[in-house]
């Protein structure tokens, strides 16, 4: 107890100094504390209330894993590994980005959201979804919202899900596009990892059937050649400028990527990017953190910035709730629900493994959240605003861009800009707006005081938005592919043959109709003047969220109607956050009466423009100006479509708690019966 | 172990499965098994994750 009670106080020393220090820079450490004290804190008590008090976890209860054991699906794994798998799967881009963009309000709202709401919110979300899907047979989250809740609140999750879905694809293609826009040597690394996962694929096909660990290494040293061939590229003067695309020509390659991964087999494509993907995930957080433990760089950002009024560049809005909502990912994320009810409960061998996997590997998620925002910080704020903020708000050159990041009273020289690009081997990092650029800035920084100096940055920095790119294409790539199942699978209602997974016009036309649809909102955002992450991060933000509050709906009930009501408050806390929290972003981005951060005022404002005859600024056309407009109103659309879902999924479940709570409903609670483990030696 | 934690099919885990519960099955070629596993893995809508 004296242990716990001292890791208290320096978990709580460490967040009361980053919150009181004002005027001076502070270490990373001092975060870093603050972050693992908290974790440690949470993981002990917190998650040991869940196991113990809540489901009741018994390692002498068998686990699916062990009663329906078919030596493919479900497998009795050893639980580091599963830690593993389940970290790799839900670790993607989002906790790089949201933070990222989060620097923006400076560190303290970052770090105090990502560590606090982890603990009580995300790992809870995480490991109770994990819990209810052990509990009955490896059950996905529609479906236990369906039979939990009721079928209403079942199939508005599932439309909910695809609907979020396209957000989600949509976003990360527009960071893609934006970190490749214009550079030569990133497009070109990036694009050759495409035939590189395909020679992987074909190497496990035909030359060694299912040797997917040689086909792993092999991928990896060809990443490496590929770093080094898009440096090549981008010195040849003639070959760079082939390279050198627009942000509208890169978004038309990637939905037809995107679209190309969903039709072809899975074994030439997506199967060994995957592979690929989860080893340089896993190797590169290690490599961070060994990178900011080495460096322990001071915080250039200061605690607060004076945009927590909402009038920052990067994205509208205040630190209500708008920090929360961009952060999303690192804190509370709705879609490691899917994966805490897809593959994971289907590999657990003990109960008890559930607190160490679906608690200890959200804490994990949330550590690389807090190095994102270190990287973040640790840039000075000069750089950091001008690589984060859009073109409109910096003007198109080194001079313009100091000027505006001076009247936010931050410093930077034009000069010092320069030197930045050329150090990283760009023509200019103005404006790359996505967040990973500044992330892979942040990174090359941290690797290269550690390993090869400066003259390494570039190879570093190109090294680092290879990992974010591929670790987005992997989401895009298999998004597709899975919403296009999607797409059949209601399709396949209003004419049957349409969803037949293996009829080529089906597929065709599915995977069309889920293009189109992502597709639409990353070509809005790309002709954006403000560079449409500040619209789309949001909307996936508030999605994101809101999947969460459905799975936290899902988690109460189940709570409930194991009849253990006085306990329910672990998922109905943050379930009344995040009720607050999106409710309001939603209010906001539909009616907010600032054209900056209100859809609806937004259009407006440019109907204002058009009836007084004049084009706003960055608007090239009545055209444009008319498409504008109607994408606010889709965008307004798509938020109250959400906020509504979201609505008849927490009326249909508080229906549910208080018939249980009231009396008039037995408590029943629809776990698989217990079945006791036969003691096996060696346990 | 770094098979599973990439998710990639484990045929010798399958195999010995086999044997020990279900000696009876004659087990899929290794071939066999790595195209049902990615069946499995990617023809269904499942994990996918931001």
């Amino acid at each position: 107890m004296l242990v716990w009670t001292l890791v208290g106080i320096a978990g709580a020393g460490a967040l009361g100094f980053l919150a009181l220090s004002r005027g001076e820079q502070v270490s990373a450490a001092w975060l870093l504390v603050a972050a693992l004290c908290t974790y440690a804190i949470g993981y002990r008590f917190h998650s040991a209330f869940i196991s113990a008090r809540i489901f009741a976890l018994d390692d002498a209860r068998l686990t699916p894993a062990e009663r329906l054991n078919d030596g493919r699906d479900f497998v009795p794994t050893n639980r580091w590994v599963v830690f593993g798998h389940h970290f790799a799967a839900i670790a993607g881009p989002g906790p790089l980005v949201g933070p990222t963009l989060a620097a923006q309000f400076g560190y303290l709202p970052g770090v105090l959201w990502i560590v606090v709401g982890v603990v009580l919110g995300g790992a809870v979300q995480d490991m109770v979804i994990l819990c209810a899907s052990i509990r009955r047979d490896g059950k996905s989250l529609g479906q236990m919202a369906k039979e939990e809740i009721g079928p209403v609140a079942g199939f508005t999750a599932l439309v909910a899900v695809l609907g979020i879905m396209i957000v989600l694809i949509a976003v990360l293609a527009l960071v893609v596009v934006n970190a490749l826009k214009s550079s030569p040597w990133g497009t070109v690394t990036i694009g050759l990892t495409i035939p590189i996962a395909m020679l992987m694929g074909v190497y496990m096909r035909w030359l060694r059937p299912g040797r997917v660990l040689e086909a792993t290494g092999i991928g990896i040293v060809l990443l490496v050649v590929a770093l080094y061939a898009g440096r090549w590229v981008a010195e040849q003067p003639a070959l760079a400028a082939t390279f050198t695309l627009s942000g509208k020509t890169l978004a038309l390659l990637v939905m037809a990527y995107g679209f190309a991964a969903s039709v072809i087999p899975v074994w030439l494509l997506l199967a060994p990017r995957d592979y690929l993907s989860a080893f340089v995930k896993i190797g590169v957080v290690v490599a961070l953190a060994i990178g900011i433990l080495v460096a322990l760089p001071p915080l250039q950002m200061p605690a607060l910035t004076q945009f927590t009024d909402g009038t920052g560049p990067i994205f509208a809005g205040a630190l209500f709730p708008f920090a929360f909502i961009t952060i999303a990912c690192g804190s509370i994320s709705g879609f490691h629900a899917l994966i805490a009810s897809g593959t994971t409960p289907k590999l657990l061998e003990r109960e008890r493994d559930a607190r160490f996997i679906g608690y200890g590997a959200m804490l994990m998620e949330s550590f690389v959240a807090v190095m994102a925002l270190i990287a973040a910080c640790a840039l000075t704020p000069g750089v950091y605003f001008a690589i984060n903020a859009p073109a409109a708000a910096l003007g198109p050159t080194v001079q313009t861009a100091a000027e505006a990041v001076a009247k936010w009273g931050f410093v930077v020289t034009p000069a010092e800009l320069e030197q930045l690009a050329k150090q990283v081997g760009e023509t200019s990092l103005l404006s790359r707006t996505g967040g990973a650029p500044s992330l892979a800035v942040g990174m090359a920084h941290l690797f290269s005081h550690s390993l090869g100096g400066s003259a390494a940055m570039a190879l570093w920095y190109h090294f680092a938005l290879m990992f974010e790119a591929l670790f987005i294409l992997t989401t895009l790539d298999a998004g597709t592919r899975v919403g296009r199942f999607m797409v059949q699978d209601l399709g396949r209602h209003l004419w049957e043959p349409f969803g037949r997974t293996g009829w080529m016009p089906a597929v065709f036309l599915s995977s069309a109709v889920i293009v189109a649809m992502w597709g639409h909102f990353l070509w809005q955002g790309v002709i954006d003047p403000l560079g449409g992450v500040n619209t789309l991060w949001p909307l996936f933000g508030i999605s994101n969220q809101l999947l969460a509050a459905v799975a936290l709906c899902v988690g109460t009930t189940i709570i409930v109607k194991m009849g253990k009501a006085r306990h329910a408050w672990a998922t109905l806390l943050p379930l009344a956050w995040l009720t607050l929290v999106t409710m309001s972003a939603c209010l906001a981005k539909i009616f907010s009466a600032q054209p900056r951060l209100g859809f609806i005022a937004h259009a407006h404002m440019l109907q204002a423009a058009r009836a007084a005859g004049t084009l706003p600024a960055g608007v090239k056309s009545a055209g444009d100006l008319a498409r504008m407009v109607a994408n606010d109103y889709l965008d307004a659309g798509v938020t109250a479509f959400f906020a509504l879902s979201f609505v008849v999924v927490l009326a249909d479940s508080a229906r549910e708690w208080f018939a249980v709570i009231s009396g008039a409903k037995a408590p029943r609670s629809t776990e698989v019966p217990f079945e006791r483990r036969a003691a096996v030696a060696g346990d | 172990m770094f098979r599973r934690i990439i998710g990639a099919p484990d045929y010798e885990g399958y195999l010995t499965h086999l044997a020990a519960r279900h000696p009876e099955i004659t087990p899929l070629s290794r071939e066999a098994f790595a195209r049902d596993a990615l069946v499995r893995r990617y023809d269904r809508p499942g994990s996918r994750c931001c």
